[in-house]
């Protein structure tokens, strides 16, 4: 099945780059010069991922963001050209699914379609979120016995370590910010909360994660938050 | 001291009255006893009258002059009572008396009338003297005061020491009136009221007051503080507000002083704004090196770009795939490294725009620096880069991005100015209160003298760059990150050949 991408960006030369890529993939493509155009071909077409420019010229992007996800799930992954976090920041606490700082190159750009479409594939085969297992690639979570295998290992979690990779995979794919975490694990966002999630967050991936430098599992988003990446079954 | 006291404390002034009541009192039964003693010994009347003379002057000496008017009148009476003859009686059988006394007590009155004067005028002077001595050490205080605040606590102590009421200053700051300070007078627990709208009405009249009208300024607004605005002719530059008594007014030598408490801050502000310029113009003079220098090394990669894609594009080119793939190759590289010129610029702008402020936050530097190879290592193609944690879960406190860039510039370094595949090592050590972080690599080294240098803007090591290219802003920009952080940026030898760059950070407490 091809998947069906739309591209809303205002910049001509932008935009052609990116459809040339995409099509370049084999996926198929919409494209919206605007806000109000966006959202009617979102209506009307009902593509599977949405490649959203921050800046357009009729309404806020982040407008946008919110009235998609009104009545939609759909991955949106923004693309800015701000280099500040607080941008991307808001747009993923309103429910976007992932970003990209423009320059970006076409690699990076495909890449984050990958990880995108892989985690559609995996929500629609699975049906994860609501099912007693998760599994990603060797990772494998059992929510009724509450305990975390990796490559058939066992891992042993601390209760906070467990509720903080229980949060990622309910997410998988998608990154969270810092503060959506903090709220979610303690119910605050003081620094504090950010120095602990910090702490754990190490721990955890000292358990699961056996190479620091290509981390497999747990990404970085620097100043922006964590995402859980999901690889279909091993 | 004691003046300035009795004057402004209107309790203090009452506790005085009945004292002096108490000395009148008391003297009077010191005559009243004199006199039959005298009478005792046999002396004639006309020297119990002098003793009465004598205590009249002597309350006039001791209390004020209505009070001793009084005494008088009661003694000529106490005296006709008790000792003129027929005695315990008010009537008189010698005629001269009663006129003796009267004009003897017009004497005395008018005696203790110059007395009370010369007293009055003696007191009103040691005021004067008191006052002038607390406003000459302070007008010399305020030479050597080197800021605002310094102005501040001077001014509020001479206000203290001058109004005897509790002190309120705001300052005109930039932004706006700055924070409230209040200096409250010795003994007092707070304010006697509270700083609501209508104080802060008050003071922003006084602020905006063109006219200085001070001890009248609280009529317009019924603020129960007295605003003053600091002003000179053209600029003001606070309020100062006095919470007194009732009772108590302003010592018009406050209204002098205010003129020269204004002018010490006139001389203050314009020697911020002295250094201000300064600091301005040595902004300009970076700026316009930074823009001369970009603009020189901007045209080589647009050169680069839009010749090699203007070949691609142009129509029936002759160009084979391997040549068009190529050409498109170098404006790939091009735009990369026009890529990380545009995100070192945001990064100074972003130090520039925060000054000393950086946001910072509780951050992993496991995972800043595992993030910062990972980038390179995909932006470069090349896989020759160790990391070696210290093995402990280290939180500094930095912002991110920042050191992000930091590490981004040391790396990009360490690929560009050695020969390829040469191995470069990335290393954090975890001490009591730091990380020390370390970039090595086992290169040629930078020669000694141009250890200090290197961190300079502009400072770039050799043509051995690809066409000479790089303004050397990137390890000024991290020397500037790093110490915006409170760290130092160092550089030295790696044995046996090869450079190690070095940087420390402040962990957080856990």
């Amino acid at each position: 099945m091809k998947r069906k991408l739309l591209v809303v960006e205002d910049d001509a030369s932008v935009r052609n780059l990116i459809t040339t890529a995409i099509q370049m993939q084999d996926y198929e493509n919409y494209v919206a010069v605007n806000g109000n155009q966006a959202i009617m071909l979102a209506m009307s077409k009902q593509p599977d991922i949405m490649l959203l420019d921050l800046g357009l010229p009729d309404m806020d992007g982040m407008e946008v963001i919110k009235k998609v996800r009104s009545w939609s799930r759909m991955p949106i992954i923004v693309i800015t050209a701000r280099s500040d976090d607080t941008d991307k920041i808001s747009a993923l606490d309103a429910g976007a699914d992932d970003y990209l700082t423009k320059p970006f190159s076409v690699d990076e750009l495909l890449a984050r379609i990958r990880v995108t479409v892989r985690r559609l594939s995996y929500y629609e085969t699975e049906n994860a979120a609501e099912g007693a297992k998760f599994v990603d690639g060797g990772l494998v979570i059992d929510y009724v016995a509450r305990c975390v295998t990796l490559n058939d290992e066992e891992i042993h979690l601390t209760p906070l370590e467990y509720k903080l990779l229980y949060l990622l995979a309910q997410n998988a794919g998608k990154v969270l910010t810092h503060t959506y975490i903090t709220q979610k694990i303690w119910g605050t966002s003081f620094e504090s909360d950010l120095i602990s999630l910090r702490v754990f967050m190490a721990s955890l991936r000292k358990k699961i994660e056996p190479d620091k430098e290509s981390v497999k599992y747990i990404q970085t988003h620097i100043g922006v938050g964590y995402r859980l990446l999901t690889y279909p079954k091993e | 001291m004691k003046f300035l006291e009795r004057y402004i404390n209107y309790d203090k002034v009452v506790k005085k009255n009945t004292t002096q009541w108490g000395v009148t009192l008391g003297i009077m039964n010191l005559e009243l006893f004199m006199g039959y003693v005298f009478r005792f010994i046999g002396m004639r009347e006309i020297h119990i009258f002098i003793i009465y003379e004598l205590g009249i002057i002597a309350t006039a000496f001791l209390t004020g002059s209505y009070i001793c008017s009084m005494s008088g009148v009661l003694g000529l009476f106490i005296f006709n009572y008790f000792f003129s003859e027929p005695k315990f009686s008010f009537h008189s059988d010698a005629m001269g008396y009663p006129l003796t006394g009267i004009i003897l007590s017009i004497a005395t009155m008018i005696i203790a009338k110059l007395v009370k004067t010369n007293q009055k005028h003696q007191e009103g002077k040691a005021l004067v003297d008191a006052r002038r001595q607390v406003l000459l050490e302070t007008t010399q205080q305020l030479l050597m005061t080197k800021t605002k605040q310094d102005i501040v606590e001077v001014v509020a102590d001479c206000m203290l020491r001058l109004s005897g009421g509790s002190v309120i200053i705001f300052l005109n700051e930039k932004e706006g009136l700055g924070e409230l300070q209040i200096f409250l007078r010795e003994g007092a627990q707070g304010l006697n009221f509270e700083i609501d709208d209508v104080e802060m009405r008050a003071i922003h009249n006084a602020l905006h007051e063109e006219d200085i009208e001070w001890n009248n300024s609280n009529n317009r607004i019924d603020s129960k503080g007295i605003y003053i605005p600091i002003r000179t002719t053209d600029r003001c530059y606070g309020v100062i507000g006095f919470d007194l008594d009732n009772e108590v007014f302003l010592p018009k030598s406050v209204e002098i002083f205010l003129s020269s408490l204004a002018l010490a801050f006139e001389r203050e502000y314009y020697s911020e704004q002295r250094a201000e310029q300064i600091i301005q113009m040595k902004k300009q003079k970076l700026r316009s090196d930074l823009l001369r220098s970009i603009s020189h090394d901007l045209r080589t990669p647009l050169t680069g770009i839009s010749g090699n894609a203007a070949l691609i594009a142009k129509k029936n080119n002759s160009l084979s795939i391997e040549q068009a793939r190529e050409l498109g190759k170098n404006i790939w590289k091009e735009s990369m490294w026009l890529t990380s010129m545009v995100e070192n610029l945001l990064s100074i702008t972003k130090l520039d725009d925060a000054k000393a402020n950086i946001k910072m936050n509780p951050e992993s530097i496991d995972e800043i620096l595992c993030f910062s190879i990972q980038k390179v290592k995909e932006f470069y193609q090349i896989q020759d880069i160790t990391y070696e944690s210290s093995g402990e879960i280290d939180i500094v406190l930095c912002n991110s991005q920042l050191i992000a860039q930091v590490m981004h510039n040391l790396l990009e370094n360490a690929i560009k100015h050695n020969e390829p595949e040469t191995k470069i090592s990335v290393s954090v050590n975890s001490l009591n209160d730091r990380v020390v972080v370390q970039v090595a690599d086992e290169g040629k080294g930078i020669p000694d003298n141009l250890k200090d240098e290197i961190f300079e803007m502009f400072c770039t090591l050799d043509s051995r760059l690809e066409s000479g290219r790089g303004f050397g802003i990137g390890l000024s920009l991290c020397k500037t990150i790093i110490e915006a952080h409170g760290g130092e940026m160092k550089v030295r030898d790696a044995p046996p050949h090869g450079a190690v760059f070095e940087f420390e950070l402040k962990k957080v407490r856990l």
